[in-house]
This record gives structure tokens, C-alpha cells and sequence, in this order.
């Protein structure tokens, strides 16, 4: 699960164009307030599939799923666990 | 002429933006005009809803969504606010110099590479065009704070000169479009969002305009995995988001004329199906981008059925 979180902040510095480092943001932090826009939130979506060799079902395919390292980590936990 | 002092005195630190610009909106930014005049009348103490009745009359045209603005005349008697094309013969930042002294305020035309608030898509990145509506100016400390998009900013140094094309490199090919908003409160009309919203529902889209755009959606699945992800942001920009968005919008209006024409505000539900299936068509449509597959089919029929729901809703409601 470490390992997952850190993935997901390298993905998130890659690609989220925040105005803070996301390896130094609490996990449930809100990620749009800290300036993820629309824009990178498209990237980080599309990195984070790659990244986890995973397909977001259409129910995640939502704002609120990319809105905190938090909802990021659950939604690949449970599609990396069905996938094992 | 008469006119009575345009001034905003809030300091980026303290500034609320308005509850359309919160983080938990399915598209907490829109277009930059559309935007830029949500927080300026915010920032002016007046309510940016009525205003929103000029997306009653959004359209797409078969190939682009309407890049809503909010209408000079709708402003005029909604808020007594008078919005005309600035006798540009002075330097753009000679004519924000001059704003403060005639009570007037201007929303110019800039380049979001000197933008800080962009940081998360243009600044420094991208040369994109965008409006802004400074609110002070200090020409000798070199700094600007201004409305863009969902808040007030403030910029500095390189970015004031880059912005006013004050670098010996940089000066500025054309001069921007700039307006110039004066305040004649005898002109606001007391019974106005009433009327407006009758004369928006009137110029309303043929048919669904939704189906339009989805049709349009289908045939970028052929196109967009050749394009690039830089074209496909583009493209997204003007159809989904500005889809989605005017969807989102037009949800809070409902809800707004509801004392008005009750029944209204049950068009908000389905209108609001539309805005976060775009989102979602937005991410699907993302990865066709990428090289991959995507069944957008089931997203883009909720919005050509939640629009219909919300207009049918509202044109009941107005009668």
C-alpha cells in the first residue's frame, strides 16, 4: 500500500501541475483545491492507467474519484485486487 | 452623464469566490469570459445568477458549442452596468492606469503565459489567450491584481511587464481588446430576469442541440487518436466542457427563477446528469485519445436525455 501511495504521488508530480509538492500533502487532502484543474486531472487519469496497468470503470470516471490521493488509492486498490 | 464609482477593494488573501468556483463543482471553470464576469459581479456585491439566463439560448451549431458570455444588455438591466469597447488610443496599461480616477472598470485581453494563477495549465507554458479585469495597479512596484477565471490574483515583476509588453523584446504586435464597464444604476429594470429569461427561452436552440455535439463526439473518435493529447485539451475545451458547464450553470438558474416560475428548479436534476456525464464522457474521450478504446455511447445519451428533461422542465415552468 506504501508503494502504491508513492506511485500515485510520482504520478500526481508528473502530471497534477499543483501549486505543492504532492509527496508533502496529506492523503485526504483536497487535491483540487490545491490546484489540480480539469486540464491535468485528464493526465493524471490517463498516467495512472498506465502506470497500474488498470481501466477506471465508467463509475469512477468521475470528478470526485481524482479529488484526494485518499479516493485515488481506494479505486486502484480494489481494481489491482480484482485483477490479482 | 452620471455614473456612479466602479471599485473592488478585496485582497486576493481574503477573497471568497463565488460558490459556481468551488473545488466540488463537476467544472469549477468554464470559459474565461463567462467566468471573469461570475467574480466581477461577486466582487461587486451584486448575485452573477440572473446574468447566467444567457445560456438559455446555447447552441451548437454542428461543429462548436456556444462560447457563452454574458450579454451587455442583460447586464445593463439586470445590474445598471453599462459594457462598451474602450477607446483603445492610449497604451492597454496607460487605460488601466486611468480605470480608478473615472470609476471604471475594464476587462482586457491577455497572454496567460504571465498569469500565476495558470500555473496549472498556460503559466509560463502556453501562449493562450484569456480576459482578465484588473482591480488595482501600482506601475511603480510593478504589480497587478486582477479577476481571472475562479478568483482574484495578484502578479508581479517579469510577469507586469510581460503582461503590458514592457520587455525590449516583447512589446505587444497588436493592441488587446479591451472594454470599459461603467455603472449607471437608473438603468437596471426591477422586473429584468423575468424578461430576459423569456427572451433567451425564445432565441433557445433548435431540437437538442446535445445530440449536435454528441455527433460530434463520434466522429472525434476517428480523428482524435491521430491528433495528439495537445489537441485533444483543445477540443475538449469547446465541446464537452463548454457542454457540461453551461449544463452546470443553467441548473443553478433553474433553482435561482424558481420564486419566479415555480417548477423551474426541477429542471436542475437532469441538467445537472448532463454536466457530470460530460465529465465523464471528458475522461473517456481522454484515452481514445491516447491510442485506446472508450464506449462513450452510454455517457453522451445522458446528456441528450437530461438536457431534454431540464428544458422541457423550464419551458413548462416559463410557459
Amino acid at each position: 500500500m506504501f508503494r502504491m501511495r508513492e506511485t500515485i504521488q510520482n504520478v500526481l508530480a508528473a502530471h497534477g501541475r499543483m501549486a505543492v509538492d504532492p509527496t508533502g500533502i496529506d492523503s485526504d487532502a483536497d487535491l483540487y483545491e490545491l490546484g489540480l484543474t480539469s486540464h491535468a486531472s485528464v493526465n493524471v487519469m490517463l498516467a495512472l492507467e498506465d502506470e497500474f496497468d488498470v481501466e477506471f470503470p465508467d463509475e469512477a470516471l468521475k470528478k470526485s474519484t481524482f479529488a484526494s490521493i485518499d479516493n485515488i488509492e481506494a479505486v486502484i486498490a480494489r481494481l489491482t485486487d480484482s485483477s490479482a | 452623464m452620471r455614473t456612479s464609482p466602479l471599485v473592488i477593494t478585496a485582497t486576493p488573501s481574503t477573497y471568497q469566490p463565488h460558490f459556481t468556483h468551488a473545488a466540488d463543482r463537476d467544472w469549477p471553470e468554464t470559459n474565461c469570459y463567462l467566468d471573469l464576469w461570475i467574480e466581477v459581479l461577486h466582487a461587486l456585491g451584486h448575485d452573477p445568477i440572473p446574468a447566467l439566463a444567457c445560456l438559455l439560448s446555447a447552441d451548437h451549431d454542428g461543429f462548436n458549442w456556444t462560447f457563452a458570455k454574458q450579454q451587455p444588455e442583460d447586464l445593463r438591466r439586470l445590474y445598471g452596468l453599462e459594457v462598451n469597447e474602450e477607446n483603445a488610443w492610449l497604451t492597454a496599461l496607460e487605460l488601466i492606469e486611468s480605470g480608478p480616477a473615472r470609476g471604471v472598470l475594464h476587462t482586457v485581453e491577455v497572454d496567460s503565459w504571465w498569469l500565476p494563477d495558470t500555473a496549472g495549465t498556460a503559466y509560463r507554458g502556453d501562449h493562450v489567450k484569456t480576459t482578465i479585469t484588473p482591480t488595482k495597479i501600482d506601475t511603480a512596484q510593478r504589480t497587478l491584481r486582477y479577476i481571472h477565471n475562479a478568483g482574484l490574483y495578484e502578479l508581479s515583476g517579469d510577469d507586469f511587464d510581460g503582461i503590458f509588453g514592457l520587455h525590449p523584446d516583447g512589446t505587444l504586435t497588436l493592441p488587446p481588446y479591451i472594454e470599459v464597464v461603467r455603472h449607471h444604476p437608473e438603468r437596471a429594470v426591477s422586473d429584468a430576469l423575468e424578461i430576459i429569461v423569456r427572451e433567451q427561452l425564445s432565441r433557445r436552440a433548435s431540437g437538442n442541440p446535445v445530440e449536435r455535439l454528441a455527433a460530434g463526439v463520434a466522429d472525434a473518435i476517428e480523428w482524435l487518436p491521430d491528433a495528439g493529447m495537445a489537441k485533444f485539451h483543445l477540443w475538449a475545451f469547446a465541446s464537452l466542457r463548454q457542454c457540461g458547464a453551461t449544463a452546470e450553470l443553467l441548473a443553478d438558474l433553474a433553482e435561482h427563477i424558481d420564486p419566479l416560475f415555480p417548477s423551474a428548479a426541477s429542471a436542475a436534476s437532469p441538467l445537472r446528469e448532463v454536466s457530470s456525464s460530460a465529465k465523464s464522457a471528458q475522461f473517456k474521450m481522454a484515452r481514445v485519445a491516447n491510442g485506446r478504446k472508450g464506449d462513450v455511447t452510454p455517457a453522451l445519451s445522458a446528456m441528450v436525455t437530461g438536457w431534454q428533461e431540464g428544458f422541457t422542465a423550464i419551458v413548462a415552468a416559463v410557459g
